[in-house]
């Protein structure tokens, strides 16, 4: 096992594999940009590097930066988290050649799956069921028109090198192919450096069904069963759940032996994701491998009590899985809501600012992974995820109400979040029925322009005593921050004093 | 649970009137002081004994409101509080009678400006501007498309109108609340 690991990453997800590595009596190391100086993902480390400027351009995707810094303090293996530099093949080749261990799959496989056309083209070929479409990059908006007529409307245009929603847009009709294209153009070279789109049909009504996967380097595969993450904004990915209200033991069997076989085909090693539609008949369609840790992998370790964060060190250090797949057991119901810093009641847009109080949610059953606490600005530099609220329950009834009181435990002053959105999902009668697919937030969610009486009421008493107590006094809320800087100094000056 | 107001002894020792915004819904909320303890009357309802049992520095605020509990955070706001309680989050505009009454002149003229400015949600980066000045747009038509957050956000009218001003062009930064366009 490794004794030094460098985190490539910030925020949760950073947070999050410092706490597998500190049960595993690894060192972690943290790297910051200028703006993150004082972040919770690098107060929580054992080391912790500037890797200078602000935005991610200039901070997390700087990979000669990252290599050099892990050179330079001893790690031997490099966890990248998601996004930034988790599924680039380039940089997972320069760890190798700077003899440091990318703890994800070989570049040689990313490379294959990370391009969705040449993605498409293995799978087909593999056996895999695929959505109707073309596999190769459509260099011109009149193209893609063209195109689109020849397959049939609804289509869908995505980037060739994209994931995550980004760069990707519905087309309904033929008239709006080409400002879409554009959009969606811009978008993917902006987010990931490259235009280039493809486009294939829509699924109408398609349940977003993603099987686990994790290989050691020894060719043995497993699958944790799936995860349900039909509810989204923006193609984005809000609340998932596992095992999936739609997928039965038998489904369950023959997706998980298509991701295995997906996996196989590219001779994938360490966890990834193979993404699924399920339409309303059952017919499943393979859609993309994510070739690292998702962001909702709390809930599969959940059910089947696997900690995959643990298993990704493990097997990127050459150990074989210690489990095979008749011991991968499900076992109760979990469910995962994203905070986000959006205002669901104007269109999910961000929300900024400064988070002056939070109040975390606890008790049975309830896991919250964040880097979220009082003093932390949220800054339009960065994704706009908080936390993320996992629950675990012996039935899915009794995830969805632990769910409900865990999030009326959840409160962050300072910034719109999500949680009033999920508390309203928790209870929202066709979520309840299991009855989900990828446009139930745009279909089913209102804005709250109103609120109801009693509610009003109760916001107005506490506005109006908040008034009545403090007037316009300034909060002496100290960012956290701030706080531990002070005592620092304070110490440092106590140490420096000379008796 | 009704305050006594028949006893000579029970007489209010002070009483502050707020008047609280939420939206485009306005409350009055009066506080009520007695030797028996807080009172709180909203509008012309009945008065109702408050307890409060924390107003920490962080911004804690919880109360017993006529036996039930309310567990809340209180933030300041650029124009008011944000209150934080039972999973919504909102922005309130609280203003005590006297202020209220200054403010009331005003207000017509301002909030009709405001409702008809497209103001940036975020900072960000014009990507596109779809409409010119002149130009007739229905509700849910995009105006401009602005990219932070690593995403690109379509900017929509609220309420069909005209479009008055364009304050903005394509490729232009733009800060927080920035005026993009205005409707008329």
């Amino acid at each position: 096992m490794f004794s030094k690991v460098l985190i490539a990453n910030r925020g949760e997800i950073a947070t999050r594999v410092v706490r597998a590595c500190r049960e595993l009596g690894i060192r972690a190391v943290a790297v910051f940009s200028d703006a993150d100086r004082g972040a919770p993902h690098v107060r929580t480390a054992d080391e912790a590097y500037p890797l200078g400027g602000t935005t991610a351009a200039e901070s997390y995707l700087r990979a000669d930066r990252l290599i050099e810094i892990a050179k330079r303090c001893g790690a031997e293996a490099v966890h990248p988290g998601y996004g930034f530099l988790a599924e680039n093949p380039a940089f997972a080749s320069a760890c190798a050649a700077a003899g440091l261990v990318f703890i994800g799959p070989p570049p040689e496989a990313m490379q294959a799956l990370g391009s969705k056309t040449s993605a498409r083209k293995i799978m087909e070929a593999a056996g895999v069921p695929v959505v109707p479409g073309t596999l190769d990059a459509i260099p011109t908006p009149a193209e893609a028109a063209d195109l689109a007529r020849e397959i049939g409307f609804p289509v869908a245009l995505k980037a060739v090198s994209g994931g995550g929603g980004r760069g990707m847009r519905v087309v309904e009709r033929p008239e709006d192919v080409e400002s879409a294209f554009r959009q969606a153009s811009d978008e993917a070279a902006a987010s990931f450096g490259d235009p280039s789109l493809y486009l294939e049909r829509l699924v109408v009504r398609p349940r977003h069904v993603e099987i686990q996967i994790l290989a050691d380097q020894h060719g043995n595969v497993v699958h944790l069963g799936e995860r349900e993450c039909s509810v989204q904004r923006r193609h984005q990915k809000l609340v998932e759940e596992s095992p999936s209200p739609a997928v039965d033991a038998a489904l369950r069997a023959q997706m998980g032996e298509v991701a295995v076989k997906a996996a196989q085909a590219v001779g994938y090693t360490n966890a990834g994701t193979c993404e699924m539609l399920l339409d309303q008949q059952g017919n499943f369609y393979f859609l993309e491998v994510n070739a690292r840790l998702q962001v909702e992998h709390p809930i599969t370790e959940l059910v089947t009590g696997i900690d995959l964060v643990h298993q990704q060190l493990r097997v990127a250090a050459g150990e074989p899985l210690g489990f095979k797949q008749s011991d991968v057991q499900l076992r109760g119901h979990a469910i995962e809501c994203r905070i986000q810093a959006e205002d669901p009641d104007n269109q999910f847009f961000p929300s900024t600012g400064r988070i002056t109080a939070v109040r975390a949610p606890h008790g049975p059953g309830v896991r919250l992974d964040g880097a979220l606490e009082a003093g932390m600005d949220v800054t339009p530099l960065y994704d706009s995820l908080l936390a993320k609220l996992s629950v675990w329950a012996e039935d899915r009834p009794a995830a969805l109400a632990r769910m409900f009181r865990a999030l009326g435990e959840t409160q962050v002053l300072g910034v719109r979040t999500t949680v009033g959105f999920h508390r309203w999902l928790m209870r929202h009668p066709p979520f309840v029925a299991g009855d989900v697919d990828t446009e139930i937030v745009q279909r089913d969610w209102m804005p709250q322009t109103e609120l109801p009486p009693d509610e009003l009421e109760r916001l107005a008493v506490l506005a109006a005593l908040a008034e009545h107590l403090g007037g316009r006094r300034r909060q002496v809320v100290a960012p956290a921050a701030e706080a531990e800087g002070r005592w620092l100094s304070f110490a440092r000056r106590a140490a420096l004093r000379v008796p | 649970m009704t305050a006594d107001r028949s006893s000579e002894l029970d007489r209010p020792l002070a009483v502050t009137r707020y008047r609280v915004r939420v939206g485009d819904q306005e409350t009055t909320v009066a506080i009520v002081e007695r030797a028996a303890g807080l009172f709180v009357r909203l509008d012309d309802g009945p008065e109702r004994p408050l307890e409060i049992l924390a107003r920490l520095a962080d911004g804690e605020l919880s109360v017993v409101l006529d036996g039930e509990l309310l567990r809340a955070l209180v933030g300041e706001r650029e124009a008011g509080r944000m209150i934080v309680y039972g999973g919504r989050s909102v922005d309130a505009t609280v203003l005590d009678e006297r202020a209220a009454r200054l403010a009331s002149a005003a207000a017509g003229s301002r909030r009709a400006a405001a409702e008809a400015a497209i103001r940036a949600p975020m900072p960000g980066l014009v990507v596109a501007v779809n409409v010119e000045p002149g130009q007739a747009v229905t509700r849910g038509m995009t105006l401009v498309v602005l990219s932070a957050m690593k995403m690109q956000n379509e900017l929509t009218a609220r309420e069909a109108g005209t479009v008055k001003e364009v304050h903005v062009s394509a490729g232009q930064t733009v800060d927080q609340n920035q005026v993009l366009v205005t409707l008329a």
